[in-house]
Order: C-alpha cells, then structure tokens, then sequence
C-alpha cells in the first residue's frame, strides 16, 4: 500500500530532468526527498501532482496503476501539492483561496458566504493556526501567512497523498515546527507525506524514510535511522563535502562603512543604530517580521526611512535602489524569482542589467564581446558554467538563478552588500559555494549585510549578529561568543514565554 | 502581522483567540463597522464611490429636474447601452484579456433588429441574441484554441462582425417592431422600463458577485498559472467570459435599437473605447482580476453625469471629451497612488 514510482523519465528540450526516478513510500509514513538542485525533485513532484506529464515509467497508487495527465486530475485523485511557488490567488480572499474548487454552494449556484466564513475557521482551528484574516486577499499577506495557508489547504483536503515541496522554506522556527507537526499529523490519519527539502535536519526530524536524488537519479533510498548526515550528504553530492561552512580568520573592526543612526520605518522597526565595518560579515537574525525587512530595504534604498545613514563618511540617503547601486549598496532579494530576475530573458541580460559595457566610440551602444567578457569572467568566478551565459533564466535551476543575481551584483563592485535570506531554496552544494564566495568577498574588504531565517547559518558565516525583535536590536553579539541557542534566546525573549515550549526548539537546536 | 499559533503535542492548538472586545456605545460599534467596510473596499472601489457621488450631487445641483421621475428614466435610458456593453467588457477585462469587438456585436445585432423582426417573425429575437452569444463563442475560439493574443483576435473579429452588420443594412434605417419599442421604453405598473432594467441588472451584478464562475474568471486574470494549478479549466473559463460578453454585446445592441427605434451598421464604434473607459473608471483592473460587473455599471453612469454636468453648463460640446480625459486620468492615478500608500504599507512588516 502507498505510492509507488518506477524508473521515472522527463526530458525537456534535450535536457534530462529525470533519468531513473524511483521512491516507494508507503501510507501513514513521511517520505523525505533530497536532492542538490538540479538533481530531480522538482521534476519528480511536478510529474505527480500533474504539472508535467513523464516521458516513460509508472505511477502506482495502492498497487493500482495511477493516470495523470493535468492538476486536475491529481486534485481528483487526492494529491494535494504545496508548492514552492504558492499555488494561491493573489485577487482572491484567504478564505476563497482554502475553500476554492469545494466552495460551500447555495441557491442558484450562489457561494455561502456564512457558511464559507464558518468553514474557513473550523479548519483553521482543526490545524491549530490562529488568526489568518479570512477576508483579507491573499495579495495582501505576508510571506509567510501565505505559505501557512498554503499548508492549511493541501491538509485540508485529507488528501491521500500530500506534498510538501520546500514548504518550510519562507518559515521561521516556529512555524516551521508546526508545519513539520502537519506532516506527523497527515501521515497519522494513513496518507502518504512526500517532504521535500533542502534542509536536512527537517528531513531528519519528520521522515521515517528518505530518498536521495541525483542527477535525475534514485541513488539512495532507505530508513532514516539507517543513514547519518554525512551519508545524506555524501549521496547528495556524489562526493564528501568536507567543510560546509569554510573557515573564516577572525575579522578585526577597522574602519567603519556604515554607520546607521536612529532608522526607523514606520512603526514596524527602529529606531535602530549601528554600525558595519570594512570587510565584515554583520548577520541580522530574526524572527520573521520582527522589522528587518524594512530595515534592510531602507538600507537598499527600496523605502525612504527616518534617522540618517552614512555610507564612507558621506551622508547616504537613497531615494531608489538605483540610487543605492550607485553609491555602492546592493541588494540580494528575497524573493528572486519576483524581485530580481528577468525569468524569460537569458542569464547575460540578467547579470548585465545593472552594469552596462559601454563602447568606447559610440558611448550610448553597448559593446558586446566586452559585455560577454566581463560576464564570463564574474560568473567563472562564482562557479556558475559560463556556457550557460546565452540559456533562459527559468531553465536554470534554484541555485544556478542565485548564482546569477549574485554574478550581477558582483558586477557592480558595491561597497556594502545586502543578502536577504538568499539561501532560501538553495542545496547544500550551491549554499558552500555562496558562503565561499561571501567569505572571499568579505576578505577583499567588501562588507556584507547578511539577514537568513537559519540559525546555525547566520551563526557560521557572520563575525557579529544583531538580533532584532519588534524592530528593535535586542542583542549585538560577537558570533564567537554565542552559540545557537542564546541567539534564538534573544531573538524570543519577549515573545511571551506561554507561548513558546522549549521543546519546539529541541530539532532547531539539535542539529549543530 | 504575524500568525500565532501553539503546537502542544498531538494536539491541535488552543481555540482561536477571543475578538477584541466589541463593547460600548453602539455608535461606536456601527462606526468601526463602517470603517472595516471600507476598508474592505478595493482602491478600486474607494476612489470610485466617492467621485461618483460627487459627480451626482454636482448634476443634481445643477440639475434639480433630473430627479424627477420621467427625467430620471430617461436618463438611465439612455445610458444602458453603455452599461450593457461595459457589463460585457467587464467580463473579458477581468480575464486579464480585452474585447474590442464588442462594438462589431452591436451594431450587427442592432441592424438585424432593424430588418429581421418584420410580419410575425418576432421571435428571431432570439435567434438575435443567440448569434451574439456565438460571435462571443468565436472570439473565444480564437483567443483560446487558437491561441491569438485577445486585442488582435478582437479587432479581427469587430471589422468582421461591423462588415456583415454593412452589408445587412447599408446606411441607417429599418425599424424594430413598434411593440417592442413602445414596451421597453414605456412603464409597467407605475414603474417606467429603464429603471425597472436597471434594477434587474443590480440584480444581476449582486447576485453575480459571490458566484463561483466569477470566482474564476478572477482567478485566471490575476495568475493563470496558479489558477490551473488549484484545479480552474483555464481554458473553458476564458470561454465563457468571451460568450458572456457576446451575449451582453447583443443585448446592448438590441436595446439600443429599440430605444432609438431605427437600424444604424455604425452604431457600435462609438461604444468601444467607452466600454472599456467606464469599466475602468468603475474601477475594474485592465490587468485582470479586479472588478466586477457593478463597478461597469457605476462606471458607465459616471461618464453620462459627466457628459450631463457639462450639457448642464452650456459650455461648447468640443470640452467635454478633454474633460472625460482628465476624469480618467485622475481616477486612475488616485487609484495607482492609493495602491502604492498601501503596497508600501505592506513592505513594511
């Protein structure tokens, strides 16, 4: 009994997705997917929840053999998906969105509203979430209210297979341990839990067994107590990935770079005051939002905030990003498949938008063989194929677009660079080779400003972390003087202490 | 705004959080329902609404007859071709697609009003309105199986649909039967026609407010791709908001032939841009997704108050079309700006 997937094919357009995709996962368990980007797990998921249809091979649902051919038909068959990119309607409300295709339906093919409104809070009260404002519309929550409602609807369905692809990507601690509770929850009740992700220790925490993708290929699959970390990673990478997060000589405080003086944003952060010095790594831990969104977008000249700013002993006060380029602050968004790239152009036009290669005679012609020059030679430098230059962005994998974003800030040269929970959804592999690239920037002098929602991440590559909650800096701490779980202390101190157990942290803290 | 929540283990978390207290005087109950009620208002909605009053109190200032009774029906007469073809358009606008053929379905089905009615073949009028609800079934074929982007499939279509509309009917003239003209321009019971219409439209508008069908074609206009992936039939969606607007196209015209009681192959491309002026002043998103037939309706009575305003004025009728395009402008960019206060409210969290 379960779901059963034999020798999986996908190509697209010459490129193999999938070679040889096999995953046996029986009901009522938590099947963890692992896999470096680019290795298949998309593809896989994409193929059963009927985004994609596969090439060759066979699907099979409690020993019966298992058509689809559109979402569809994977909603019919009770595969309930929550995607990556949210799967949600931004013109709708949140309670529309959780209800939509069973909307509760009355007289005249009219919707109840009474009845969806009542609907809407019994189920989330059954998942244990509270107060996501059900006539809000979805365009108009947050992050990660919406990757909850996400979840909240896949589960709702009691689907008899669930997928939860890098669902906990945008989460905080918190929420991330109720979303692994879901996935307890629903293999509880008999379905079968696909867990993709690319944090391991989730993995750990929630599958009962795993399987490792590579290269379109099944390379391990077995019980997860029968495999440790290393092995994880080793099947992972096809090789020992020996020093995850690379050592880092100490950085000395020198000169200041900028300095930040009583910033406020509304009445979501500040004022705030600090400073960041040549060539350091300042991490910027938080609970999510605890205002250092508006923080870090003020920095990067995408909010106008009060207080004043100087950047290299000159007042900095950016009116747009561009501005802020200009001086010689870049940004890394969030979110780069919305707000930094260019998904249907190729990775030349994308890592040379900010930077043009002018010609010398005719200055308003940009000239070209330097353009490629200067773009082979940055992308070289990030370990990004330079053969990929002329390929369109969303052909790319997750890691490989953020490597791009990074090759075009690179371009720039900036003096301070802003990092927004850039690892989001990147692999093991591709996270060393962006915290590589981060060290070696930082030893050239360049200084980082790295916010990530992981802490064990934030603790590992920064010299100091400022700790923010309620948008103010609860702690300015050396990252040699704290460990994990003090930072995570200061991060929820004043959340009220009923609401949090110690135990929610135990995985989060566990795993160093 | 952050969700809290508790995880206890296995069980699921506490009962949701008591409201804040809604206790005290009632006024102040009312008032802050009052305020969430606009505040649940799109900005659509929030610039439109007030303009519109405006608009109206202006008219009727200046215009104090224009309540009266027969004055207002008249009025309203004269504007329900429009509302019927913004209806129309609002449809396929909320798609994230545009309708420009519209005008083509107009002046087809008023020409075959005109000429097709005559010696006890009053029925075709349903043939008439079946053959709008088709040429919207066409459009529908090309924009989703054949894959042509809306605007260009449409014009197509409008120059097809206007052709054969010239070739029924040369140059004005025809007539619908006097029955029917005399029954929709006249009164049932106390109540004169066009009102009664009007309401039946409001009707329509309420009713389709909360229907799952507009619940997709929203869906599809603001992200087609996460609406196939919530299980919408995209395509079977996009279909049906093209014949909506062919059936509303149809209706348009044929009303518009009785109420002028003639046959006009022109009569439709007056009314192309208009539709799509009133549904956006309404306050229906040219992107797709935001709207809904009551802002077409609202939209097409404000741009006849402005066209009344200005008559009421005497000022030189060459005024009134700049104005329309201030009116537009200033709508749309009160509406971008209140957008961006509440985007940017948003970023900050």
């Amino acid at each position: 009994m379960g779901l059963v997937l034999q020798h999986i094919e996908k190509t697209f357009g010459g490129v193999r997705a999938l070679v040889d995709g096999c995953v046996e996962a029986s009901s009522g368990e938590v099947h963890g997917i692992l896999g470096e980007n680019g290795a298949g797990k998309s593809t896989l998921i994409r193929v059963v929840c009927g985004v994609t249809r596969s090439d060759r091979g066979d699907m099979l649902l409690d020993s019966k053999p298992l058509t689809i051919r559109s979402s569809r038909d994977a909603l019919r068959e009770g595969i309930a998906t929550v995607f990556q990119e949210s799967s949600l309607i931004p013109a709708l409300t949140a309670e529309e969105n959780l209800l939509f295709g069973r909307l509760p339906i009355g007289w005249h093919r009219r919707i109840r509203v009474t009845t969806l409104h009542r609907q809407y809070e019994s189920i989330l009260e059954s998942c244990g979430v509270r107060h996501l404002p059900a006539t809000a519309l979805v365009r108009d929550l947050s992050l990660e209210d919406r990757q909850l409602l996400e979840v909240v609807k896949a589960v709702s369905v009691e689907p008899k297979i669930l997928i939860l692809d890098e669902a906990t990507a945008a989460l905080g601690p918190e929420d991330t341990q109720w979303v692994l509770h879901q996935a307890r929850a629903a293999a509880g009740r008999g379905t079968v839990v696909l867990f993709v992700s690319h944090r391991i220790w989730e993995v750990r925490a929630v599958s009962d067994r795993v399987t490792v993708l590579r290269g379109g290929r099944t390379v391990l699959s077995a019980s997860i107590d029968e495999v440790d970390d290393d092995e994880l990673i080793t099947a992972m990478l096809g090789h020992r990935l020996e020093e995850q997060y690379p050592s880092r000589k100490q950085h000395r405080a020198n000169d200041v770079v900028l300095q930040v003086e009583g910033l406020a944003v509304g009445r979501s952060c500040g004022p705030v005051s600090f400073q960041l010095h040549r060539g350091e790594i300042l991490g910027v831990f938080a609970l999510p939002g605890q205002g250092q969104r508006g923080l870090l977008m003020s920095i990067a000249g995408a909010l106008r905030p009060e207080g004043s700013m100087t950047l290299l002993g000159r007042r900095y006060a950016p009116k747009s990003p561009a501005d802020a380029q200009q001086e010689g602050v870049f940004l890394l968004p969030e979110d780069r498949v919305r707000e930094a790239l260019f998904f249907e152009h190729t990775c030349l036009l994308n890592v040379m938008i900010s930077h043009t290669e002018r010609r010398r005679a005719l200055r308003f012609l940009i000239d070209r063989r330097a353009e490629k020059q200067s773009a082979t030679a940055t992308v070289d430098r990030i370990g990004l194929e330079a053969r990929r230059l002329p390929d369109i962005v969303s052909t790319l994998s997750g890691g490989n677009q953020q490597k791009v974003v990074i090759a075009r800030a690179l371009l720039v040269k900036p003096h301070v660079f802003v990092l927004y929970d850039s690892t989001r959804g990147v692999d093991v592999g591709t996270k060393a080779d962006i915290y590589r690239l981060i060290i070696s920037l930082a030893d050239e002098g360049l200084s980082v400003l790295f916010y990530s929602t992981d802490v064990t991440e934030t603790l590992h590559l920064c010299d100091r972390v400022l700790v923010l909650e309620g948008g103010q800096i609860v702690g300015n701490v050396l990252s040699s003087d704290v460990d994990e779980e003090t930072l995570l202390g200061l991060a929820v101190a004043k959340v009220s202490v009923a609401d949090m157990e110690d135990e929610d942290y135990e995985v989060e803290t566990a795993r160093s | 705004m952050r969700s809290k929540r508790l995880v206890a283990d296995g069980e699921p978390g506490p009962l949701m959080a008591s409201r804040p207290s809604e206790l005290g005087v009632p006024w102040v109950q009312s008032r802050r329902h009052l305020m969430s009620l606009w505040s649940g208002l799109s900005t659509g909605s929030q610039v439109m609404w007030p303009l519109f009053v405006t608009m109206l109190v202006i008219y009727f200032a200046l215009e104090p007859d224009g309540l009266r009774i027969t004055q207002l029906s008249l009025t309203i007469q004269t504007t329900l071709p429009l509302v019927l073809v913004s209806v129309a358009q609002c449809f396929v606008l909320l798609t994230g697609g545009i309708d420009v053929s519209v005008g083509g379905v107009m002046a087809l089905t008023d020409v075959l009003m005109a000429t097709w009615l005559r010696g006890g073949n009053e029925w075709h009028i349903v043939l008439i309105v079946i053959i709008g609800l088709g040429a919207g079934v066409l459009n529908g074929c090309l924009v989703v199986v054949a894959k042509i982007p809306p605007f260009i499939a449409t014009i197509a279509t409008w120059s097809i649909y206007d052709g054969i509309a010239l070739y029924i009917l040369g140059s004005p003239g025809g007539s619908p039967p006097a029955s029917f003209t005399t029954w929709v321009t006249g009164t049932a019971g106390p109540f004169p026609m066009p009102i009664l219409l009007l309401v039946a439209l409001l009707l329509l508008a309420w009713y389709s407010r909360n229907t799952e069908l507009l619940k997709r074609i929203i869906s599809i206009g603001s992200d087609k791709e996460r609406a196939h992936l919530s299980g919408v039939r995209v395509e079977r969606t996009q279909f049906a908001a093209y014949a909506i607007a062919g059936l509303f196209a149809a209706l348009a015209g044929i009303y518009l032939a009785l109420i002028t009681a003639t046959g006009d192959p022109t009569v439709g491309d007056g009314y192309v841009l208009q539709s799509v002026e009133a549904a956006v002043i309404g306050g229906v998103s040219l992107a797709g997704g935001v709207g809904g037939m009551g802002m077409a309706v609202a939209g097409s009575f404000m741009l006849t108050c402005c066209y009344n305003i200005i008559s009421e004025l005497s000022i030189p009728s060459w005024v009134a079309p700049p104005i329309l395009g201030v009116l537009l402008l200033t709508v749309i960019g009160l509406r971008s700006r209140l957008e961006r206060r509440e985007l940017e409210h948003r970023e900050i969290r």
